[in-house]
């Protein structure tokens, strides 16, 4: 499937509340088992706390492998390609953080517990 | 964001492109995101530009009256007794931030600026609490100040350069994640 992010979230990729939006949006599709394009053209800016959102967080439910496999990006120029390799980057740093995993695994597991 | 585009960065006197002129946009908007979400100043940010056409440079300052930022991170650290500067270097390094959460990672905007100014062959200074960053191309200092700023000061210059906005070395083939 593939998503137009500038008509999703407006040319102005920025807030971390936009970044949850396509977030999710990319979720579903990838727990459909449907590989996520991500076309960029159109987008004006971007910033951190929208990457982090979107595509950073994605580290926190799925392997890099498995991202790898099922989204791609695409119309990104190189700066953007540069910042999203950067955001990825700490984001993986992040969600290997035992600190965090701790944190993340029990609130999963709160989750499966109600289910 | 809008103010930006129209009437500072496309002021009749500024030459930049559309490429250049997004990615200052999204540097500057990482100040004003930073200064909202971590200062808890009472009476909001403000802001004031300066453009100098024949020099090609644009200035930029954001101020905000909240808790700034060493005493921020040393609460959080729980590290009282650390210099206002080392707190303001902890608060740089990629990764760092008072504000974690399960949910996504956080701890980028200070090091992208910093990334962007070195790249840019710009400049960056922020007075906050007692300390004083100052970063550039070549430098990169943390001091201790003699007085108390109860607040954040962040000043930005940046050359309106077309050649000076990524790092060509760091352009990858790579996966992304």
């Amino acid at each position: 499937m593939r998503i137009d992010v500038a008509s999703r979230c407006g040319k102005l990729c920025i807030t971390a509340d936009d970044g949850e939006a396509l977030r999710a949006d990319i979720a579903t599709q990838i727990a459909k088992g449907e590989p996520v394009e991500l076309d960029f053209a159109d987008v004006e800016v971007f910033a951190s706390p929208f990457l982090n959102a979107a595509v950073g967080s994605l580290l926190r439910d799925h392997t890099a492998e498995q991202l790898n496999g099922a989204v791609r990006f695409v119309n990104l120029s190189p700066e953007n390609a540069q910042l999203l390799r950067r955001v990825i980057a700490n984001a993986r740093e992040y969600f290997a953080n035992p600190k965090v995993r701790r944190i993340v695994d029990g609130s999963v597991k709160s989750k499966d517990e109600e289910m | 964001m809008d103010y930006l585009k129209e009437h500072w960065l496309g002021h009749k006197g500024v030459n930049v492109s559309a490429r250049l002129g997004n990615a200052i946009r999204g540097v500057v908007w990482e100040i004003f995101a930073n200064a909202f979400e971590h200062s808890k100043s009472p009476i909001g940010v403000f802001t004031c530009g300066q453009l100098y056409p024949k020099k090609e440079q644009l200035c930029l300052s954001v101020v905000d009256f909240g808790e700034g930022i060493p005493s921020r991170v040393s609460k959080y650290r729980r590290r009282p007794w650390d210099p206002p500067s080392e707190s303001l270097r902890w608060a740089f390094a990629r990764g760092n931030t008072t504000e974690r959460s399960p949910s996504k990672s956080r701890g980028m905007g200070l090091d992208l600026l910093k990334s962007f100014v070195s790249v840019n062959d710009g400049q960056l200074s922020i007075y906050t609490d007692g300390a004083r960053a100052r970063i550039g191309k070549d430098e990169e200092s943390f001091e201790d100040m003699g007085e108390r700023f109860r607040g954040t000061i962040v000043d930005i210059r940046l050359r309106c350069d077309e050649r000076l906005y990524v790092l060509t070395s760091e352009l990858s083939e790579e996966p992304f994640f």
